[in-house]
């Protein structure tokens, strides 16, 4: 069992790419863990804002409470709104002018179109203009604030057509569709790293004098890659459970865990196809980036799926990591095994493709 | 001997095929995919009319103004309704809200959408009650006249924002520093423990610095007309805005470019690791700063910036993407020179730690 002690010893030396990879991977799976909300009935969206109020009269101050509990203010600098603003991080910038007293006109900055802002813009509205309609009818600016705030308390009863957890697995789903970028990226940089080690020209000719048959070889090679495989794909399931806690072991969760298994054992066949068509140790780093990235961009695993055009989900179409985060997507409203039997089928006969092929194509060896 | 020297480094460069397709064409590719995945991202969150059904029942309310107010939204392009006798579209997911009555409305989620028809129906009846309440204590107002709308709100929004954009830029930055294996090449010709060509080029005649200088030049111009290349892409295939002032792009990409050679020679000479393993160092490295730069979540960068902006300052993929987003959406020019200060420390300090690692050394045995 030499090859299969010295697998583990190679890709110990290769701990760094692995680290690095899986600390990216821990902040995101941090940002998503923070979407871990609890499912409940119906709730307004809360648009992030920035808010400057340069008035502070008493219609400027209720009209930033009204926006406090109607948006999410976010208290940054100033210099940082426009950036903000520009990155999609707030919806609009909101500034009441010294001037609003007079003017009773608040300036709105946001992005053209702009849905969120457009909320935001109807709030606005709803608030002042409300104002401006007690106070030309006779009534004094207090009475005015007191009235409108009151009307705000008449509001329309919004129920959903069907209870729905999705708000609830929603962070989730990102981590596990997220996922498939470590994976990728460490299990085919590790397998196509060590597999090029084992190709090379003077480990084959050393191979191939030893007292080994070349089945048991493969077989300790292969062993490496699966039980490698296993303990990331442990891992980050693990992780999984502590950042979601309120979800774990849940029948979305645990559906999410075995579509992200199958996705793994495809890595691992995507590996050793991708060992033997480059056996260049440098073009190996590349080859991974190029693959994990493409795949990822492509599949909806980074950006969402209805920001992809047509072109670009026929191109994922190619990639086993479409299949898998259409299964995250489909789990997330019908947490049904059937509903991701058919994309599982589809991974795993991609898998079988891939080491098929493989079978028949003998790697050029590579000088060490 | 620097001409001499300048000009193999520059055929060596060019003749190593794998260098120049990493360099060049990996970038470009990923710039495809880029704008394959996110082409619409621009168009994402615009607001389009939202579908709506409405109650058959709706007349028997006996709000003589609902319907009104509800037209109204749909010839202002805000609603698009469709009669309907239950909530079948609903639950079809055709539409996004099904109006049973002006205080009573089904959806399927939470979402946008569904808070802005929550949020319109609310201000209907909000000026319901305003109505009410103005009619009851001056009953000889005129309500049609205070419910002309008037103008609240200034829009003094700036520029069209296409956040492809900055995953262009985060990308023309990832290139800059991939430079480092141009870095890495020349080092190993010259760093005489590095390599066994090395040694023989350290036992040349002539002045180390001199051939140092030259290598460290070629490579720095490789790197800069691989990204000029790789520029013009993103400019005139993938529609990529970088503002109209070209010099201050150009000084960016000479900069950036020399810092990826830095960042090359300083990984080659800060330690003894094998090749491969610096390689592969410098990609995740690279990757890494990309990432934080927001390469896969354009957000990242602001999320850095509100909670840690000094991993910003010192991330050079994250200055590039700033230095380019700057020019493109600020007047200004101080933000673009706040970034090239720093990019330009980073690079002296890469130099003057590849110069402290490679200086006065002799070596016993080799």
């Amino acid at each position: 069992m030499s090859i299969f002690k010295y697998y583990f010893r190679i890709a110990w030396q290769r701990r760094t790419a692995l680290i690095i990879y899986a600390v990216v991977f821990l902040v995101m799976a941090t940002l998503f863990s923070m979407n871990d909300t609890p499912a409940g009935d119906y709730s307004s969206v809360r648009v992030p804002i920035y808010l400057v109020d340069e008035s502070e009269t008493k219609t400027s101050k209720a009209l930033v409470d009204f926006l406090s509990k109607e948006a999410e203010l976010k208290s940054i600098n100033a210099w940082q709104a426009e950036d903000e603003l520009f990155y999609g991080t707030v919806d609009a910038i909101i500034t009441i002018p010294k001037d609003f007293a007079s003017t009773r006109k608040v300036l709105y900055q946001s992005a053209p179109k702009s849905s969120n802002g457009f909320l935001v813009h109807n709030k606005i509205e709803q608030f002042v203009g409300k104002i401006n309609f007690y106070q030309s009818a006779g009534y004094t600016e207090e009475e005015s604030i007191a009235n409108t705030l009151e009307d705000l308390g008449v509001t329309v009863e919004v129920s959903l057509a069907k209870k729905s957890d999705i708000a609830k697995y929603r962070g989730l789903v990102a981590y596990f569709n997220f996922l498939n970028y470590p994976l990728l990226s460490q299990i085919l940089l590790i397998v196509s790293t060590i597999m090029a080690i084992f190709n090379r020209e003077t480990i084959l000719n050393r191979h191939s004098i030893a007292p080994v048959t070349d089945a048991f070889k493969t077989m300790q090679l292969f062993t490496g890659h699966i039980l490698l495989s296993l303990v990331l794909w442990l891992a980050y399931s693990a992780l999984a459970g502590v950042y979601f806690k309120a979800t774990f072991l849940s029948k979305t969760h645990l559906l999410l865990s075995l579509n992200s298994f199958v996705l793994m054992a495809c890595i691992v066949a995507m590996a050793i196809a991708l060992t033997k068509l480059v056996t260049n140790e440098n073009a190996i780093g590349s080859a991974v980036n190029v693959i994990a990235l493409a795949s990822s961009f492509l599949s909806g695993a980074f950006v969402p799926r209805f920001l992809l055009g047509n072109t670009a989900l026929a191109l994922g179409r190619i990639f086993p990591s479409f299949y898998y985060v259409e299964n995250n997507e489909r789990l997330l409203t019908d947490p049904d095994i059937y509903a991701i039997l058919p994309n599982l089928g589809i991974m795993i006969g991609i898998s079988a493709i891939l080491l098929i092929l493989s079978m028949f194509v003998k790697p050029k060896a590579g000088k060490a | 001997m620097f001409k001499h020297t300048f000009s193999y480094i520059i055929k060596i460069l060019l003749r190593s095929r794998q260098l120049v397709f990493w360099s060049l064409v990996f970038p470009v590719i990923i710039g495809l995919l880029f704008k394959l995945a996110l082409g619409n991202i621009s168009n994402a969150g615009k607001f389009e009319p939202i579908p709506v059904s409405l109650s058959s029942e709706i007349e028997k309310e006996g709000d003589f103004y609902f319907p009104i107010f509800l037209d109204n939204m749909e010839d202002e392009g805000v609603f698009k309704i469709t009669e309907a006798a239950d909530d079948a579209l609903l639950k079809d997911k055709k539409v996004v809200a099904h109006i049973i009555s002006p205080d009573k409305v089904e959806v399927n989620s939470p979402s946008i959408e569904s808070s802005i028809v929550e949020s319109l129906l609310n201000q209907y009846l909000g000026y319901r009650e305003a109505a009410i309440r103005v009619m009851r204590d001056f009953p000889n107002t005129d309500i049609s006249k205070l419910l002309e709308r008037q103008s609240l709100i200034e829009d003094v929004s700036g520029r069209e924002m296409n956040m492809f954009n900055t995953y262009a830029y985060t990308l023309v930055g990832m290139q800059s520093l991939y430079g480092y294996a141009w870095g890495l090449t020349i080092i190993y010709l010259y760093q005489a423990n590095l390599s066994v060509k090395a040694r023989r080029n350290a036992i040349a005649p002539t002045k180390k610095s001199v051939v140092i200088f030259a290598a460290t030049l070629a490579a720095w111009l490789m790197n800069m007309a691989v990204m000029a290349v790789n520029l013009l892409v993103m400019r005139f295939i993938l529609n990529v805005g970088f503002g109209d002032r070209l010099i201050p792009v150009l000084g960016l990409v000479a900069l950036s470019a020399l810092t990826g050679v830095a960042f090359g020679i300083f990984l080659g000479v800060s330690n003894r690791r094998p090749i491969e393993t610096k390689i592969g160092l410098g990609i995740v490295l690279t990757m890494t700063m990309s990432f934080l730069a927001g390469m896969m979540f354009a957000q990242m960068k602001i999320l850095i910036q509100r909670n840690a902006p000094i991993i910003n300052q010192l991330n050079p993929v994250a200055l590039v993407t700033d230095a380019l987003y700057s020019l493109y959406f600020y007047p200004g020019l101080e933000r673009y020179w706040l970034n090239m200060t720093f990019l330009g420390a980073i690079t002296i300090a890469l130099l003057a730690g590849s110069t402290f690692f490679m200086e006065r050394k002799n070596y016993v045995n080799l």
